[in-house]
């Protein structure tokens, strides 16, 4: 799954960047984008597109296009609060 | 001593309003040989040193994927700083150190300054800067670059650095680094030419940025068949040391919601419902302000001055100290009549840039990109382009110069090239002129339709140009969503003086210059006898053009020429037009010699022929690139003669 399979307030664990193309890798590790991470989903846009979460202590702006290419698997509330 | 410094850090993390708090007004704005973004450099003494700044693009980190990244990495090789400063926003840490991490590694003595430290305590957090710096190996000291505390600090911290180079240890991060990587890295730099690299650069950042960028054919290498990427494995290990590094110097409290204020103010300003009216209204409340009762009052009280008390009292001096009339009118109708022409636009543009800073400082600009971002994504842009689009209507000029929001370089070129095109607010003199004349019965509609085509050109030369700008880089809209601040107001007023100012200081020089030339043309034969309009060089050109406009309908020298004073400025058309004409035969003119087609192409022509004077002179400053700038007004004279050319043929057609 990926982020945009998230419903708004849900958190997940970033899984892997394999279907990142590659000059878009970096910039996504740049944003702190990377395996092992815990996002959480905070708003849509009011037309779907883009989508805001939440990552590493601040909140990053992504488009659908490029969420869907980062994997991640749920957490929890309780796992993502310890994280 | 004297010091060159180079400032780097994220985007959002406080650069510029420390680069301003340093250097006072005592910057200039230089173009970087080989370079293609503009770097502000600045002076000022401290201590008996004098110390040279140089402010760098916000980036995230030294990877070579954006121009501006490119930049900083050209400077930092080519050029030998003594000592970065690299700002950090201290609430984020974590993503701010990974570039902290990559600078220590250049081997350039870095000096962190743990910025936005007064927000800290607001948000629960408890930072320990003492052991920050053992465990980076750089001094970090906390510094407010809004509240101005600190400042002082850092920059002796810098004297020192430069005096004591020991008091820096860029081997600190490079240890903890897993040693089998480490090994690697090694290895990568021992193969590198020794000869090729600078001397004060260490070739374990180049074997770094050698293994993430897979030099040299850019292709993947895989970690020993592991299927693993080094830019993987090395972001990995650098953002595990930056958090084991943060485990212990950021207490975080556990009773402090850290976003709450953000969060409730973003549950009403960015929901679903509310998100796009409460956008709406507050650009509809800014161009209320700028361009209704208000900015229009304060606009009327300068031209009463501008072009009634001024030019009158000057006219006289200069008739009473005996100059002949050719002075009196190039002094008072070209110099004070074209340059005041200009000006008395600038209480509506310190009202925009006040509401733009105010929305640029406080966070809601990267909301309203947020927002807006999918109607543009369909074009190549981003929601960063949205608000220069949407100023367009008002004024291009402050809509141009708005474009310094977009990070990426060839974004800002390309919002540039499509400003022009949303149809500015002089030009609603010269429509309401022709509709009541031509087209009495559908004047919304027609006008209407102008702006709606505005837009269509807008967004179609977006499409076109795209690959052209943009070349092979797609704007990813990867953006940071800061959190909701208080504008701190002498950062706000510092911004609207330094634009305004900009925009004063053009209307000295180049529009000051165009407005002579244009007077010129205007009073004087080509024998330089001064002659009437009607028998100037303008109308001789107004003829020489004349069969380029021949096809589109208005083959009549008195259009052409009120073309070319609309150089100067839009509303000049109808000027122009009740010169030649005489005011009261005007609309009885008008319609004895052009068709109701021919006249709507004329507006068309007029809606996306080349932009006035000041909003090129913008185009030319925003963009530093003279070529870019002739560009802009090749391509959209080719635009309006060939929409023109399609609108009067099929117009005939059917009226």
């Amino acid at each position: 799954m990926s982020i945009n399979d998230l419903a708004i307030g849900e958190s997940a664990r970033v899984v892997s960047l394999d279907h990142v193309p590659n000059n878009m890798r970096q910039k996504l590790l740049d944003m702190g984008l990377l395996d092992g991470v815990v996002v959480k989903l905070i708003h849509k846009a009011p037309l779907g597109d883009p989508i805001w979460v939440e990552v590493m202590d601040y909140e990053l702006a992504l488009r659908r296009e490029v969420a869907a290419l980062i994997s991640v698997e749920k957490i929890s509330a309780k796992v993502a609060n310890k994280a | 001593m004297k010091i060159e410094v180079a400032l780097l850090g994220n985007p959002n993390s406080g650069k510029t309003t420390l680069f301003n708090e340093l250097t006072g007004d005592s910057k200039t704005v230089g173009n970087w040989t080989g370079v293609t973004v503009t770097l502000e450099i600045g002076h000022f003494h401290f201590d008996n040193n004098y110390i040279d700044i140089i402010d760098l693009p916000g980036i995230y980190s030294l990877f070579t994927h954006s121009p501006e990244q490119i930049t900083a990495c050209e400077y930092l090789l080519n050029y030998h700083p003594d000592v970065i400063i690299n700002v950090v926003d201290s609430t984020n840490l974590e993503r701010n150190l990974y570039l902290t991490t990559q600078l220590i590694d250049t081997g350039v003595p870095v000096v962190v300054a743990l910025n936005m430290g007064d927000e800290l305590s607001h948000q629960g957090l408890i930072l320990d800067a003492t052991y920050l710096s053992k465990e980076l190996g750089v001094p970090c000291v906390r510094i407010s670059a809004t509240q101005r505390t600190g400042i002082k600090r850092l920059m002796e911290k810098v004297v020192d650095v430069c005096a004591n180079p020991t008091l820096v240890d860029n081997t600190r991060i490079a240890s903890r680094f897993s040693p089998d990587l480490n090994k690697h890295i090694d290895e990568t730099a021992a193969s590198l030419d020794a000869s090729l690299i600078p001397k004060h650069i260490n070739p374990r950042w180049l074997a770094l940025q050698k293994l993430m960028e897979h030099w040299p054919q850019n292709k993947d290498t895989d970690v020993g068949g592991k299927g693993d990427r080094w830019e993987m494995l090395i972001g990995r290990e650098r953002y595990m040391i930056i958090a084991d590094i943060i485990a212990h110097t950021l207490k975080k409290s556990p009773y402090v919601n850290r976003h709450s204020f953000s969060r409730k103010l973003d549950s009403v300003l960015c929901n679903k419902f509310l998100a796009l009216p409460v956008f709406a209204i507050i650009m509809l409340a800014i161009f209320y302000l700028a361009f209704g009762p208000v900015g229009g009052f304060l606009c009327d009280l300068l031209k009463m001055f501008l072009s009634g008390w001024l030019p009158r009292t000057v006219d006289s001096l200069l008739l009473s100290a005996g100059a002949v009339s050719g002075l009196r009118s190039l002094i008072v109708e070209g110099v004070i009549g074209g340059v005041g022409g200009v000006l008395i636009f600038i209480p509506q543009l310190a009202i925009l840039f006040f509401c733009l800073s105010i929305l640029e400082y406080s966070g809601y600009m990267s909301r309203a990109a947020f927002m807006t971002d999918r109607l543009l994504s369909g074009f190549g842009l981003t929601g960063m382009s949205f608000i220069p689009m949407i100023l367009g209507f008002g004024c291009s000029v402050p809509a141009i110069m708005s474009c310094h929001v977009l990070e990426n370089r060839r974004e800002r070129l390309l919002t540039m090239a499509i400003v022009p095109f949303m149809s500015c607010g002089a030009k609603m003199p010269v429509y309401a002129l022709f509709v009541a004349v031509f087209f009495a019965a559908n004047q919304g509609l027609i006008i209407l339709g102008l702006y709606a085509l505005g837009i269509l050109v807008g967004l179609i030369t977006a499409v076109l140009l795209k690959p052209m700008i943009m070349k092979k880089e797609r704007p990813l809209f990867l953006m940071e969503m800061p959190p909701y601040r208080k504008p701190v107001w002498h950062c706000v007023f510092r911004t609207v003086w330094s634009r305004l100012w900009d925009f004063i200081s053009r209307a000295g020089s180049i529009i000051l210059i165009a407005s002579v030339i244009i007077w010129l043309f205007s009073n004087f034969n080509w024998h330089l006898y001064m002659v009437d309009e009607s028998n100037s060089m303008l109308q001789a050109l107004g003829v020489f053009l004349k069969p380029i406009f021949e096809p589109l309908g208005f083959g009549h020298w008195q259009l052409i020429v009120a073309l070319l004073t609309g150089f100067m400025a839009k509303e000049a058309v109808v000027s122009t037009l009740s010169v030649l004409y005489g005011a009261e035969l005007l609309a009885g003119s008008l319609t004895a010699i052009i068709s109701p087609a021919a006249a709507l192409a004329y507006l068309v022509f007029i809606l996306l022929y080349t932009p006035c004077i000041a909003t090129i002179a913008a185009i030319r400053r925003e963009s530093r690139s003279l070529k870019f700038s002739f560009g802009v007004i090749i391509y959209q004279l080719a635009v309006a003669w060939g929409v023109s050319f399609v609108v009067y043929n099929v117009v005939s057609l059917f009226i």
